[in-house]
């Protein structure tokens, strides 16, 4: 097929494709307009939760589909030449121009010009008007009927006074599952959030979605309310395991700190002495040097019994400067890292954030917002970022940002309080101290006799948590009560006066056999040596 | 002579051949297109009509108009093939006796073979040689027949007694079958006022023999797009029961359809049409106007076509609608 090289149908061609476009836009906005009829119809039946906005996209992908297919299509120059002759009359001028050689001879050049002359004298928009077909039509109605089973399916215009009172009410208690279950719903859109935090968010979200269409009763609504409270309590639980787990990590790398600093043997009281007794050693090693210098130029005699031993202090001394400069050192860093403000706050934080976690596994009411907990976690992944200098230091920020984020999303408990409560239902939480997961036991730091033993003592007492494994014969507690030393230096109370009562709370606990029995010899042998 | 000087001198000659037949002829524009058509296709014409419809004078305007060598052949059942053709005499000269060629009327430029039906078909098949090779074998010789050479044939559709229908051969050969038709009244009108007043009209030559090989030279040069050619290739299979683009009126009503000489028919009337039209190439349309009269004696019907009254013509019309339907728009906008 050759032809008629300067016979110009690009202006037909333009204008068909556009006429392509116009056509198969229609035909691909059939389509979506089809298959959002089926997501209203879906909606309408209650099979998915259609909104306005999807069935929009849905129309609107099925056009653009379609223009891209008009746009992009290939159109061949003998299709446009017959479609030009069929449409301006040409009585197939433009085809056989375009499918018989020019160069055959006999009357083809004439027919060239004959058809080029024809050609000419048409106008493309004339002949190609733009205007509405059958697939527009088809498309509109359906648009029309999608809207009407979507409007159908969420209006309660058609209802009685009673059905729409209900209907309104259900309309506020999603306002207020929507409320409440926004935290859910935005840690479900995080990148660390769980298929369990996304599958609650999700169906939260339907469930608010059916509430506010009014596509169940009071009745369904309390149930359902209930079937989410107890999958986000079952969240909860996983979650306050995880937030010990990091408590427990953060307080660990801080204990790490400490050790550090104990290692050293180093107070910030010491930190003067060193620098003497540093100096006085460089002194001591100048003048042992100098001796040495000295005896090697002549300029005073030593044995070489004098020479061995001077030599060897000098070694002596230079490798407890060493000692001391290392020493120095590491007491620097603890310094710098202990004044630092940050640092503080950081150790401050985690002490809130464990509280929470506490408060939360109490089911205490009283405990942090969301917002609160965000705030927290926020400032301490900038207070992490700020210890990134030293590889112990992003350590400590890495296990600190963990127990954060751990935090942040234990906030679950709340959701299922805050479900019950929207719908006038009162939820018992099922924690407490003890609560068993992972074959592993997470003790609570509850209140124990912590003020028993304080009053006692007169000092402050800290309580650590403990993980241990679960014994044959259930959850074992066991509590380390870490009592300091007064400031002073020594104890306010002799050990004797106090040592009957400390037995008897031992002996009390022993009996209630929350120790292993291969401990308790060890608890009474440590009484006994006391006694003596 | 450039592409559209040849086509203005043959719109002009085919123009002033039918205006002279016209002084003669009163109406039948059809019947006269058609013979027009075969003479500038090179094709024979079949004409068929009652009698008294100006046929033969039809034959004798146009072979006067174009100066042409004129032959008329009133078949009957005794005439013989030699009666046509010519035959070999026995002839006494200076040299001695010897057998000489006699044409016979067959050797003209147009041969008017008026009542071709009512001959044997011995006799009508004397012709086939003739019609097709343009030449004549007797007494072991060829002879060519000097072009142009046409063959227009009549034959009375309404008496039977006495009558030989044309052989399916034969009737291939014809291009044009033309149905003559009645005159209207005022076509008849003017045709008795000049039978019967005292002035006779006859046709004046306005072309020659060169011009007429001319017109049929010209309408080969007409270009045939390969898609409208395929329309044609179309139309005339469908007239093959079981084939592919057959309709179901064709497998039910059909013998025999159209043979290749049916497509040679089609694209040559066509491209005549074209050229009168002032066209220089073959459109749909021409190849619509051409279906009927070139097609319609090549479609053999069967006896239940006779009985459901179904002839070849509304077939025809009916695989028409059948093929454009299926010939859809290139491009749907």
């Amino acid at each position: 097929m050759s032809v008629a090289p300067d016979l110009d149908l690009t202006p037909f061609r333009r204008r068909i494709r556009l006429l392509r476009t116009w056509r198969c836009a229609a035909i691909g906005g059939s389509a979506g307009a089809g298959c959002a009829l089926l997501l209203a119809a879906m909606d309408y039946f209650d099979v998915l939760d259609a909104t306005p906005r999807l069935l929009l996209i849905t129309l609107g992908i099925g056009i653009l589909a379609g223009m891209a297919r008009g746009l992009f299509e290939n159109l061949p120059d003998n299709a446009i030449a017959r479609s030009v002759d069929r449409r301006g009359g040409l009585a197939d001028r433009l085809t056989t121009a375009y499918e018989v050689p020019a160069t055959d001879g006999g009357l083809a050049s004439s027919m060239v010009d004959d058809a080029r002359t024809h050609a000419s004298a048409l106008r493309p928009a004339s002949l190609y008007p733009v205007r509405p077909g059958r697939w527009h039509g088809l498309m509109l109605g359906l648009v029309a009927v999608t809207a009407l089973v979507f409007i159908l399916g969420n209006t309660t215009w058609l209802r009685s006074a009673a059905s729409k009172a209900e209907a309104a009410e259900l309309n506020r208690d999603a306002d207020t599952v929507q409320r409440v279950a926004m935290p859910v719903l935005e840690a479900a859109k995080r990148a660390d959030a769980t298929p369990e935090d996304k599958e609650l968010a999700r169906q939260l979200d339907k469930f608010a979605s059916d509430l506010r269409k009014g596509r169940m009763n009071k009745q369904q609504a309390m149930l359902k309310a209930n079937e989410l409270a107890q999958q986000a309590l079952k969240l909860q639980q996983s979650r306050s395991l995880s937030l010990a787990q990091s408590v427990q990590g953060a307080q660990t790398a801080m204990q790490k700190l400490e050790a550090m600093q104990d290692q050293a043997g180093l107070q910030k009281s010491d930190e003067a002495k060193l620098a003497d007794q540093a100096r006085d050693l460089s002194s001591k090693i100048a003048a042992m040097q100098q001796a040495l210098d000295d005896a090697k130029s002549g300029k005073t005699k030593l044995s070489a019994a004098e020479k061995a031993d001077l030599q060897k202090k000098l070694g002596a001394a230079m490798n407890e400067l060493k000692k001391i400069q290392i020493s120095q050192q590491a007491l620097d860093f603890m310094s710098k890292l202990a004044s630092l403000p940050d640092f503080k706050e950081a150790q401050e934080l985690l002490a809130k954030l464990a509280a929470n976690a506490d408060a939360q596994q109490a089911g205490d009411s009283s405990q942090m917002t969301p917002e609160q907990m965000q705030q927290l976690a926020d400032r301490l992944e900038a207070l992490a970022k700020e210890f990134n200098t030293d590889a112990k230091m992003r350590e400590l920020a890495k296990e600190m940002l963990e127990a954060a984020k751990n935090a942040r999303l234990a906030k679950n408990g709340q959701l299922g309080a805050g479900l019950m409560n929207a719908f006038g239902i009162s939820m018992t939480m099922q924690h407490g101290p003890g609560a068993p997961g992972n074959g592993f036991y997470h003790g609570n730091l509850g209140p124990l006799n912590r003020s028993d033993k304080s009053s006692l003592l007169n000092v402050k007492f800290e309580d650590r948590q403990i993980t241990s494994q679960i014994g044959k014969n259930g959850p074992e507690t066991y509590t380390e009560v870490m009592g300091p030393s007064s400031p002073t230096g020594g104890s306010g109370v002799p050990y004797q006066a106090v040592l009957p009562k400390y037995e008897k709370s031992a002996e009390s606990a022993i009996d209630k056999g929350d120790v292993p029995p291969q401990m308790r010899g060890k608890v009474r042998d440590y009484f006994d040596s006391l006694r003596q | 002579m450039q592409g559209t000087d040849e086509a203005q001198f043959f719109r002009d000659t085919v123009e002033k051949i039918r205006t002279e037949v016209g002084k003669v002829v009163v109406g039948q524009d059809e019947t006269v297109l058609g013979a027009l058509i075969g003479l500038a296709a090179g094709g024979h014409i079949l004409l068929e009509g009652a009698p008294g419809l100006g046929k033969t004078l039809l034959v004798r305007s146009l072979s006067e108009s174009v100066s042409l060598d004129f032959a008329r052949i009133q078949f009957t059942p005794d005439l013989m093939p030699a009666d046509i053709t010519g035959t070999n005499i026995l002839s006494e000269s200076d040299a001695g006796r010897e057998f000489v060629f006699r044409p016979g009327p067959i050797f003209a430029n147009i041969l008017l073979a008026d009542e071709i039906n009512r001959a044997t078909p011995k006799t009508q098949s004397a012709l086939l040689e003739a019609m097709q090779e343009h030449s004549v074998t007797a007494g072991g010789r060829r002879h060519t027949l000097s072009p142009p050479f046409l063959v227009m044939a009549t034959q009375n559709p309404i008496e039977h007694e006495g009558t030989y229908v044309l052989p399916e051969a034969q009737l291939d050969r014809f291009l044009l079958k033309i149905v003559v038709p009645y005159p209207t009244i005022a076509e008849l009108g003017v045709i008795a006022d000049r039978t019967t007043g005292a002035q006779k009209q006859t046709a004046s030559p306005v072309a020659h023999r060169e011009d007429v090989l001319n017109l049929q030279r010209i309408v080969r040069e007409v270009p045939l797009a390969p898609s409208v050619r395929d329309f044609i290739l179309k139309i005339v299979v469908a007239t093959h029961p079981g084939s592919e683009y057959a309709s179901g009126e064709t497998n039910r009503y059909v013998r025999y359809g159209a043979s290749p000489r049916g497509v040679q028919a089609m694209i040559l009337t066509s491209k005549v049409l074209a050229l009168l039209a002032g066209r220089y190439n073959v459109s749909h349309e021409d190849i619509k106007q051409a279906l009927i009269p070139t097609l319609r004696h090549r479609v053999l019907m069967n006896y239940e076509a006779e009985a459901d009254g179904m002839t070849s013509e509304k077939l025809l019309n009916s695989l028409l609608t059948h093929i454009e339907s299926k010939d859809k728009e290139p491009i749907k906008v």
